[in-house]
């Protein structure tokens, strides 16, 4: 199964946990090595190209704006997953990395149960699917 | 709040207020939205939750500020001239189909406008200039290019730019999917130096207006 990284996350993440690419049967694509200032119209058909499962995001603020992108996503088939921060550590590469591969089981396993239009939310505590609406009354 | 569209931006009153400074606040924003002038928003604020506009309301919010600002109609007429000429201009701005707009004094000394088939006068306008006519018929083009393209540049910030076609409008680094926000983020525990080091398609440039846009004291 494939997933593909957002561009605020660390491009070396993507090769960083493909060192686990055969216990997980999972690989992780970075987008800036195949579209880098891609535009969000073309996430879905980046991501079917790719046959990627799920888009993974790191979100920080004005959450508003990101919503359309999931949807699409969403309906598109495309799963995704939401990296928040919590609020003793910022989403640095080092914490993107922690918390990917602390849950990269769970990501996993729930990807593969529901084969799309998953919404994740990846917090250093753990990671849970929620609706997009319950993401946006906690969110804004 | 309802489905909108990719590429038609979502943004908050406060970050239309931000990408649009330094001359807009977010009190203006919702005057301007009170007075209907903007339509309708995506959502309303609700439960702490806030306002939500799309890319067209952002470019009206410019669009009425710059209006208000050059025409220098007295202070009793300034709200209804400006309601009566946005809502003229607006039809014809974000039209499929773009006849260029042009600011004229007409023989009876009334600002007036035309886009060369249909002419609206607005009040005397008496402080103003003729080069500002022009000025104006500038500032329209621009827009409809911007709006063209969906996307508008950052005053003062020229590595910035916020897309509707890119996280929803979110201020990125030109070029990039990365949000000035998320720079300001991560740099209270990464030096600049090293945000530069890890993400090599960002360039030192567009890393530190992206601090000083969002008002982070490294950026100093």
């Amino acid at each position: 199964m494939r997933i593909i990284l957002d561009e605020n996350l660390w491009p070396e993440l993507a090769t960083a946990l493909n060192a686990f690419e055969q216990r997980y049967d999972l690989t992780f694509l970075h987008i800036n090595e195949m579209a880098p200032g891609a535009q969000d119209e073309d996430i879905p058909e980046i991501c079917r190209q790719q046959e990627a499962a799920a888009l993974v995001s790191a979100n920080v603020r004005d959450f508003g704006a990101r919503r359309v992108i999931f949807e699409a996503l969403l309906e598109a088939g495309v799963s995704v997953v939401v990296l928040r921060p919590s609020k003793r550590a910022a989403l640095t590469p080092e914490v993107q990395m922690a918390m990917l591969i602390r849950h990269i089981q769970k990501i996993a396993a729930a990807l593969r149960a529901d084969q799309g239009r998953l919404l994740l939310k990846l917090t250093e505590g753990g990671v849970t699917e929620i609706s997009l609406e319950q993401l946006i009354r906690e969110v804004g | 709040m309802g489905l909108i569209a990719l590429g038609e931006g979502v943004y908050a009153v406060a970050e239309v207020s931000h990408i649009l400074h330094p001359t807009m606040t977010a009190r203006k924003v919702h005057y301007w939205l009170k007075k209907g002038i903007l339509g309708p928003p995506i959502r309303q604020t609700r439960s702490g939750r806030p306002t939500l506009l799309t890319f067209e309301q952002l470019l009206k919010v410019r669009t009425v500020q710059h209006l208000r600002d050059d025409l220098h109609f007295s202070l009793q007429r300034v709200t209804a001239t400006v309601e009566e000429l946005s809502s003229w201009v607006f039809r014809r701005l974000f039209a499929q189909e773009w006849y260029e707009l042009r600011f004229y004094r007409s023989p009876n000394g009334a600002i007036a406008v035309t886009d060369g088939m249909h002419d609206l006068e607005v009040g005397s306008g008496q402080l103003l200039m003729p080069d500002l006519l022009l000025e104006l018929d500038a500032f329209m083009r621009k827009t409809r290019e911007d709006w063209e393209r969906r996307a508008v540049d950052i005053e003062g910030f020229p590595r910035l730019v916020s897309n509707a076609r890119i996280l929803g409008g979110a201020p990125v680094i030109n070029g990039t999917r990365v949000e000035t926000a998320f720079i300001s983020h991560i740099a209270h525990e990464i030096a600049p130096k090293e945000i530069l080091r890890l993400y090599p398609y960002i360039d030192e440039e567009g890393l530190y207006q992206a601090l000083k846009f969002e008002r982070n004291p490294l950026a100093a």
